[in-house]
């Protein structure tokens, strides 16, 4: 089963990305800050996480830049969910990983399509 | 020769023991004494000097005459017998005071009574010895001594004494008659002696004045002959050197004189000896000399009749002159050369002399209005010169006659009509023609005046014009000093009123002791280039401002070497600049708090939008159970206002970015037809088959413009959404691309109800909506057009809007290919 990781502080947001997803047939585990996003990250494989940018503590850059360092993506792409239309990842270096970049508030269907085209593009 | 003698004789010259032989008559005295027991005195007259004394008796030498009493007594009856005497063979008999008896003769030769020869201290009686004690008393005689010296004294008769006397006095005269024969047979002698002498000495200075007249005559430099009777008796050896002629060949009696003159001087030669034969004068004349070899030389001959042996002779001096000759012509040639230069001066030029001008150049007689040299020579200095000029002419004549050196003036003169005429003068003095004169060197500087006035003129003027400039004016040379400057400046100096001229501009500007550190008439200067600046100094007042500038100017070497100083106070202006600057800082702090406040606000809105918007889908997805066909319908009312907010977002966004200046575009290279295509087909979906028919007109061949594709789509996407907003359902929108000239062209057309023209052109503008009326109608906040131009912009392109009221609008957009 495709396992995705939903990262963001606000967790109206997260039970509405996982009321979505799970209604798609995907396993879903949450996490409210980078910190947590990394622990989980440590503790279990994800094929996907989807990653907000403004967050307390450790934005997600920095949690991006963790990832890295600690070469714990392993495989698992990752899809930017964010308010802002911030600067690229290009800038980062960080293009590997991060498969798209999506703003929200976003469509349903806009965020299906891209979570589908992702975990297709092998 | 007696004559001689005895004319010393009564001159004095000689004395009794000049004629006898004094020694051998005392010896003779002696030993008639001694036989006779006669004394005998010889007294020379008249000086009574006992000059032979025989036989005395003691009681004479030893009593009488020691004893200034009695001896008074002697000399008494001396003198006394002297004087009886006069003629030869006179004699005389007398009793002294003592009471002894002398008798005396003359001695007389020549007339002349030189000596008195005396016998006596005898007594003509027995003595009376009482008498003779007496006296011995009286005198402080020892009585014994002198009675025992009494005794002695021989007792004789007078006659006997007179005898004796005549005997003695015919010796005496026969000794001195020979003595005098003597003495005139010396004085002959001398007399010869001293004539021969004479002659000797006559002879010996004619010898050392021939001697000296050779001497000087062989050390001449000009020829010098004796010429007696047509002979050549002397020639020095000046002319042996000229001549060519040896001395013993000159002095030849064959030798004929005249082979040493040229043939046409001969006869003026002759004429000249014959005048000097008979007692005239000769002048001295130029003539030839010709020399053994028959070469000529130029003379000068001067002839005077001396005494030569016995008989008159001619002595001549020729002075060759062929130097001087030479020294004439380079004379005459250099003159010639001065003429010439002269005449080529530029200056005009003169000669006076003695108030009279002697020479002239052309240019010289040109100035003064003359046509030739010629005519101005001549003339009185007086009558060129101005009145107003006289005293510095007759001045500088007078000190330069003095060789006093005078400066070049300016003088006036007057010309040959009268006018006059403004000249500079330089002048010397110098020998012109063997007197002294003063040379003048003339120029007309009337010409020259004029333009100087003419320049003055222009110089007022200018200054006049710098006065009246309100900015500070100043020139200013390479050493920072002020070389001229208009009244503005003075009045910015406040404290100053004048005087600043060749000031430095740093202490009559600012009162500093050294330049300044920064200074535009340093640089100009350095770099030769204008410089610029704007200086503030701090007074009571606060800061003040001046706008300074320097310009170079060049000199004739193209240095800069002064520059023109250009200030003006401008605190009032630099006071405003620095309000605004400090009002922009303001507004640009104020526009970047807008922005980041709209940014933040911005993304704070859309986070609970983005929740909003989540859970109206997962509603609608029936998530959370089966909804009603109401519930659906608010939910979807609810959908689109979302949808509406997230625009107004997004705009409000964009605006904000771009006025950070942090807006982006990615240009790629991108075909408008393709572009243009996607965004029609977009409106069909979202309009889902509307009634407004959404018309595209593309290109024949791609039109590929370098823009960013995305941020393109959103302005033509605008347009086009504001064109469905203003245009009737029943009405058309045109989509147009092209291509004109090197432009991409994309024209949006639509029938819909168009723009006022009073507001055309706001159209462009931030929260541009028609009227408020219309507002409501037509959703949207305005912001689209005013973003669809700055990204337009962003790409080089332009964007124009024409539009008919109630007919429509076309939107053009050109961009470059």
């Amino acid at each position: 089963m495709t396992r995705i990781l939903v990262v963001d502080d606000e967790p109206e947001m997260v039970e509405i990305i996982t009321m979505m997803l799970e209604n798609e047939g995907y396993e879903i585990e949450k996490a409210y800050n980078g910190h947590e996003c990394l622990n989980k990250l440590e503790k279990g494989k994800f094929d996907l996480v989807l990653l907000d940018i403004r967050m307390p503590k450790m934005d997600g850059w920095e949690t991006l830049r963790k990832m890295k360092e600690k070469k714990i993506v392993d495989g698992t792409k990752v899809i930017i969910l964010t308010v802002e239309k911030g600067p690229g990842v290009e800038i980062f270096g960080l293009q590997n990983f991060v498969k798209d970049y999506l703003t929200k508030p976003f469509d349903r269907e806009t965020l299906v399509e891209s979570i589908t085209g992702v975990l297709e593009d092998k | 020769m007696k004559k001689d003698a005895n004319k010393h004789l009564l001159e004095g010259k000689y004395g009794i023991s000049d004629l006898v032989d004094v020694e051998r008559l005392h010896n003779i005295f002696e030993k008639f004494s001694a036989a006779t027991g006669f004394t005998i005195g010889f007294v020379e007259q008249p000086s009574q000097k006992i000059l032979i004394s025989a036989g005395w008796r003691d009681i004479c030498t030893k009593f009488h005459r020691s004893c200034p009493a009695s001896a008074k007594n002697c000399l008494k009856s001396n003198i006394k017998l002297a004087k009886k005497l006069k003629t030869q063979g006179q004699i005389a008999v007398e009793e002294c005071g003592n009471g002894l008896v002398d008798c005396a003769t003359p001695i007389v030769i020549g007339g002349k009574y030189l000596a008195m020869l005396a016998t006596g201290q005898v007594l003509t009686k027995k003595p009376d010895i009482e008498s003779f004690r007496r006296q011995a008393k009286r005198c402080g005689y020892n009585t014994r001594e002198y009675l025992k010296a009494l005794q002695e004294v021989r007792v004789t008769s007078k006659e006997e004494l007179k005898d004796v006397m005549s005997f003695l006095g015919e010796i005496a005269s026969l000794i001195t008659e020979m003595g005098l024969r003597n003495l005139e047979i010396k004085e002959k002698t001398i007399g010869l002696e001293s004539e021969i002498a004479k002659r000797k000495k006559v002879e010996q200075t004619l010898r050392d004045s021939e001697e000296k007249f050779r001497s000087l005559a062989e050390k001449s430099p000009n020829m010098i002959f004796i010429n007696k009777e047509g002979r050549i008796v002397y020639a020095n050896n000046k002319c042996e050197e000229i001549m060519g002629y040896s001395k013993a060949e000159l002095y030849s009696p064959k030798f004929d004189y005249r082979r040493l003159v040229a043939p046409e001087y001969i006869e003026r030669t002759e004429r000249d000896f014959r005048r000097h034969m008979h007692g005239g004068e000769v002048e001295p004349f130029e003539y030839e000399v010709m020399t053994k070899k028959g070469g000529r030389i130029k003379a000068i001959i001067a002839t005077k009749l001396v005494e030569y042996g016995k008989g008159k002779a001619i002595l001549g001096v020729i002075t060759d002159i062929t130097e001087r000759k030479k020294t004439e012509q380079k004379l005459r040639e250099s003159e010639e050369r001065y003429r010439q230069l002269v005449e080529l001066s530029p200056d005009g030029i003169a000669v006076h002399k003695n108030g009279r001008i002697v020479f002239a150049n052309t240019v010289g007689a040109r100035t003064l209005g003359f046509r030739r040299p010629e005519e101005l020579i001549g003339k009185k200095v007086i009558e060129v010169v101005h009145p107003s000029s006289y005293k510095t002419v007759k001045e500088r004549v007078r000190k330069m006659m003095r060789f006093q050196k005078v400066p070049t003036v300016e003088e006036k003169f007057l010309t040959k009509d009268g006018k006059t005429i403004d000249v500079e003068v330089s002048a010397s003095a110098l020998m012109y023609q063997g007197e002294p004169a003063i040379q003048v060197i003339v120029r007309d500087i009337t010409e020259r005046k004029r333009i100087a006035d003419e320049l003055k003129r222009v110089k007022d003027h200018l200054q006049t014009i710098l006065d009246g400039i309100e900015e500070s004016i100043v020139v200013i040379d390479r050493k920072y000093r002020i070389v001229n400057h208009n009244k503005a400046f003075i009045k910015s100096l406040r404290d100053r009123k004048d005087g600043v001229i060749n000031e430095p501009c740093f202490k009559a500007i600012h009162g500093f002791p050294k330049p300044c550190r920064k200074c535009v008439v340093r640089d100009a200067l350095r770099k030769g280039k204008p410089a610029y600046d704007i200086h503030y100094h701090l007074d009571r007042e606060g800061k003040t401002y001046h706008e300074v500038k320097a310009y170079p100017i060049k000199d004739a070497l193209n240095r800069a070497s002064q520059c023109i100083y250009v200030f003006r106070d401008v605190t009032d202006r630099e006071r405003m600049y620095e309000t605004i600057k400090e009002a922009n800082v303001r507004l640009e702090e104020l526009g970047k708090m807008k922005t980041d406040f709209v940014s933040i606000a911005s993304h704070e809105l859309r986070t609970p939008l983005a929740i909003i918007k989540g859970y109206v889908e997962v509603l609608r997805s029936n998530f959370l159970g089966e909804l009603n066909e109401k519930q659906k319908m608010k939910l979807d009312a609810i959908s689109t206002k979302i949808k509406q907010l997230n625009e107004l977002i997004e705009n409000i966004l964009d605006i904000s970015v771009m006025d950070s200046g942090e807006f982006k575009i990615n240009r790629v290279k991108t075909d408008l037809n393709a572009l243009a295509g996607e965004v029609v087909e977009d409106f069909g979906e979202i309009s889902g088959g509307g009634n407004i028919d959404i018309r595209l007109k593309t290109n024949k061949t791609p039109v590929e413009a370098f823009v960013d594709p995305e941020r393109m789509k959103q302005v033509l996407t605008n347009i086009v959404d504001n064109s469905v907003k203003f245009t009737p359902k029943t009405g058309i929108i045109r989509i147009i691309v092209s291509k004109e000239h090197d432009k991409a062209v994309v024209r949006v057309e639509d029938t819909g109800i168009g723009i006022p023209k009073s507001s055309v052109n706001k159209v462009f503008n931030r929260f541009y909506q028609q009227d408020s009326s219309r507002r409501r109608r037509y959703k949207g906040v305005g912001l689209g057009l005013s973003i669809c131009k700055r990204i337009v912009e962003l790409h080089g392109g332009r964007i124009y809007i024409r539009s008919w009221v109630n007919k429509g609008t076309v939107v053009t957009i050109k961009l470059p290919m």
